[in-house]
């Protein structure tokens, strides 16, 4: 039987991959890389969880105890969850979504990975030369003066900023310009207005990050002192500068993941999504407002009163858009015929953990509430129901989702349903304990904590260790699925974009024939499929 | 075959006004620096600034004949700029102003007057 | 008198036509921009941050730089900001050796203005007026190495925007030569000649922030 030529088999050996042009090779790269980082930085996690079983010392001192947890939240948000569903999703679906036969900027395309990897081969590396202990976030002075790999990490993360730069540019191009004829703006799937949204803030937001990690280096190569009480300057200017990138940076995180939501629901409940524009309105809003929220990071930090209570009002407007993408998708499930396989498992997920995170994430915004729950663990669980909880699951949701049009195969149905109510399982037992540990007063950070706050933690590591299990698990049924899966169709879900018209995977032109421009939402009932 | 309305070509009238006026006001901006005029130095440099940024952008740059997303692009990042500055500046400006409350607070317990460190 | 050479460009197999391809890039350069101008932001805040702190010390600071030579680089830089819109203009009437010498002035105005910078460089060196590592000029300001930790950093960064200028434009001259540039396709001389102007941009608010307040 004649194997079918596509853009996996095209053509064979290492050069052909490290130096592809096409977008579905580099989709799979990217792939590689985050899953060895989420490998990493998962590792890291269950150390920090293993050490937390007890108020004192079990494995390690508190030194190496607070380079697990910068080098956990390092990875996981610079190498994992901000490239994670641009890099693999939106490389390999958004030329086939808008009907191309590539990016705007192919080339580019392949050094937004080059810098990728050279940001992951720095952070790997810099493990051997002192591995950073001043948290994920770098704040002076410490920062300055730790006799760790300070500037070999920030080089890594700057690259892996001009990744993500170069992806926006690369995204925000193709879908302004190399969309079908037939695809006016408000015909496009909502995954294009989330990507596209997404690239807004790639591009305005991340080059400040750039700067200030330069800073960073500057501060400690020449001791220009901007950031250094000692020496003049101000830390809090380095907080002001890091969160104008990083609080946008989390809307890089959520909005492809909204987008990769909005996609799998109206599938799955074969229905036409409510609120279209209201969705394609919001994701904008988002993008837009994201850059008005940065302070509250600094709410504890010395910032004015009157700062504090700008940024305060302005916080509690950015829920607002997300609130209302949340209602327009349960809208979406009611009334629709609903298809409970596993994509649409790990949506219901999403909706939950996100909506969770959502709303504590108006309590953090707060005021009020925050100067007491400011560093604690209630802000911890916060942002993991969030960035996991939220993002990691939509991002999971859409690799299953697509996993069949990238490789072919289809997966252990039985195996993935069981991961998933696992996974929703440990990852509540894990951070519900956290929430409540935050608001009795333990402290993030940490190494030793009080005793009365031992058995919450202990209850939390064995949710973390489910967490890792479930993770095990997956790697295995979607490898597996590589070898021994079946064969999959061209549509298997039944959507209605125009990357279900490609072959499953496509060859490497993308589209044997022209696409052809259907209807957004007019689903075929089950029986038709 | 490109034809002409897709892309504009400037005339080189608009090159040499716009490379006359740069040079000018290179020259007014550097003798204004040179008269003290106080509180109003600042401003009139930076708006000098502004003005030839804005000539270079429009004209050479041809933004004056942009439509659509380029445009868009370019308020992006003027509207940035403006809330990186002023956000900045809603903490820089205000530091240690103290609120009504806080002043009262203060007169009850005068141990925290020292910069609210208690008994220094 | 235009050259008869000229080399036919080949549009990218991913694009539907010339005219798609020009827009798209254009798209794509303006997006860099924007990404530059928001690098360089964070400089000014700190600029103006630390100025308000320190009003007294920035003034006397500035009064140790240059402004002479300053102000040459600046009309310089000027210059070749003219020279590069009337290469781009020569590329998209085909007239290829015009492009090409206006490039080559190009790059001489961008040596021009890098040589200058060594000059004030190698000056303040000498004096110790530098960021607090290398610090040792004698002042009673005690915290005039922030002001010079800004300078530094500030040209230097754009300094080095300079140079990555210069060897696009090498780049470019090399192809203009071979006639690769005319008014079928002349995307790469107006992407690298937006560049351009955005680092002067960059130089047009330097000058008087750092040299001239």
């Amino acid at each position: 039987m004649k194997t079918e030529i596509n853009y996996l088999n095209c053509s064979k050996g290492l050069k052909s991959w490290l130096f592809t042009h096409d977008h579905k090779r580099i989709a799979i790269l990217y792939l590689i890389g985050i899953a060895i980082s989420f490998l990493l930085g998962g590792v890291f996690a269950m150390a920090i969880r293993l050490e937390l079983l007890t108020p004192d010392q079990l494995i390690v001192s508190s030194k190496v105890y607070n380079q697990l947890f910068t080098l956990h939240g390092a990875i996981m948000v610079l190498l994992v969850i901000i490239p994670a569903i641009p890099g693999i999703i939106g490389n390999f679906i958004l030329p086939l979504m808008v009907g191309a036969k590539d990016v705007a900027f192919p080339k580019l395309n392949l050094w937004s990975w080059y810098f990728y990897m050279a940001g992951v081969l720095l952070s790997l590396y810099h493990l051997s030369t002192g591995a950073v202990d001043t948290g994920w976030t770098f704040y002076t002075p410490y920062s300055i003066s730790t006799n760790t790999s300070v500037i070999t990490v920030v080089t890594g993360a700057f690259l892996v900023g001009m990744s993500s730069i170069l992806t926006g540019i690369n995204f925000l191009a193709t879908i302004h310009m190399m969309r079908i004829k037939e695809m006016g703006w408000f015909k496009m799937p909502l995954l294009l207005w989330a990507f596209y949204a997404t690239a807004v803030i790639q591009i305005i937001a991340t080059p400040v990050l750039g700067i200030t990690l330069l800073l960073l280096v500057m501060e400690r190569v020449a001791h220009i002192g901007i950031f250094d009480p000692a020496l003049g300057g101000d830390p809090v200017l380095f907080q002001h500068f890091f969160w104008f990138y990083s609080h946008p940076a989390v809307y890089i995180m959520v909005l492809p993941a909204m987008g990769v939501i909005s996609e799998i629901i109206p599938t799955f409940c074969r229905k036409k999504i409510f609120g279209y524009k209201f969705i394609a309105y919001s994701s904008i809003a988002i993008a837009l407002i994201s850059f008005l929220v940065w302070g509250h990071h600094l709410y504890v930090s010395g910032q004015s009163a009157f700062a504090s209570m700008a940024f305060g009002l302005l916080t509690f407007i950015v829920a607002v858009p997300s609130g209302i993408k949340v209602f327009n998708w349960i809208a979406t499930m009611y009334k629709g015929a609903i298809d409970l396989r596993s994509p649409f498992l790990y949506v219901l997920a999403f909706l939950v953990l996100f909506t969770i995170g959502g709303l504590t994430g108006i309590i953090n915004g707060t005021l009020s509430l925050d100067l007491h729950l400011h560093d604690t663990y209630f802000i911890v669980s916060h942002f993991h129901y969030t960035m996991m909880g939220g993002v990691l699951i939509a991002f999971i949701a859409g690799l299953h989702y697509w996993w069949p049009k990238m490789f072919g195969k289809m997966y252990s149905e039985r195996l993935a349903r069981i991961t998933c109510g696992l996974l929703f399982l440990g990852f509540n037992i894990t951070f519900i304990s956290q929430f409540i540990l935050g608001t009795r007063g333990m402290p993030r950070r940490y190494h030793n904590y009080l005793p009365e706050f031992q058995s919450l933690h202990i209850i939390s590591s064995i949710g973390a260790f489910i967490v890792g299990l479930a993770f095990f698990m997956m790697l295995y049924y979607l490898i597996d699925s590589l070898f021994r899966g079946k064969k999959a169709p061209n549509n298997p879900w039944g959507g209605t974009t125009l990357e279900w018209q490609a072959s499953s995977p496509p060859v490497t032109e993308n589209f044997e024939q022209t696409p052809e421009m259907r209807e957004l939402y007019k689903y075929k009932s089950k029986d038709e499929l | 075959m490109r034809n002409k309305e897709s892309h504009h070509i400037i005339s080189d009238k608009t090159y040499m006004n716009t490379f006359i006026f740069l040079l000018v006001f290179t020259i007014i901006t550097v003798i204004i620096s040179r008269i003290d005029l106080g509180i109003l130095n600042t401003p009139m440099a930076i708006g000098i600034a502004l003005v030839k940024a804005t000539v270079v952008a429009l004209f050479f740059m041809g933004l004056k004949w942009e439509k659509g997303i380029n445009l868009v692009l370019v308020w992006g990042a003027i509207i940035g700029i403006i809330i990186f500055f002023g956000l900045t500046f809603a903490d820089i400006s205000f530091r240690g102003d103290i609120s009504e409350e806080e002043t009262l607070f203060l007169e009850i317990q005068p141990e925290f007057n020292n910069h609210g460190q208690k008994g220094h | 008198m235009s050259s008869t050479f000229t080399k036919k460009h080949h549009v990218a197999h991913h694009f539907e036509n010339a005219d798609q391809e020009f827009k798209t890039c254009k798209v794509g350069m303006w997006a860099f921009i924007v990404q530059e101008v928001l690098f360089f932001s964070a400089l000014f805040v700190a600029y103006a941050v630390f100025r308000g702190f320190y009003p007294d010390m920035f003034e006397h600071a500035s009064s140790l730089l240059n402004w002479k030579l300053g102000f040459i680089n600046t009309i310089v830089l000027i210059f070749s900001s003219y020279t590069m819109v009337k290469a781009v203009k020569s590329a998209q009437l085909s007239k290829q050796k015009s492009c090409v010498n206006y490039l080559i002035i190009t790059f001489i105005c961008a040596g021009i203005f890098m040589v200058i910078k060594y000059f004030e460089y190698t000056a303040k060196i000498h004096h110790g007026l530098m960021p607090a590592e290398w610090f040792f000029a004698s002042s009673e300001y005690p915290t005039l190495h922030l002001f010079f930790g800004l300078y530094f950093t500030m040209t230097g960064l754009h300094g080095l925007h300079i140079i990555v200028g210069m060897g696009l434009i090498i780049w470019l001259i090399k192809r203009a030569k071979k006639g690769e540039f005319h008014k079928e396709y002349f995307t790469p001389v107006e992407m690298v000649g937006l560049y351009w102007h955005l680092v002067d941009i960059v130089w047009i608010f330097i000058y008087p922030l750092l040299y001239l307040l």
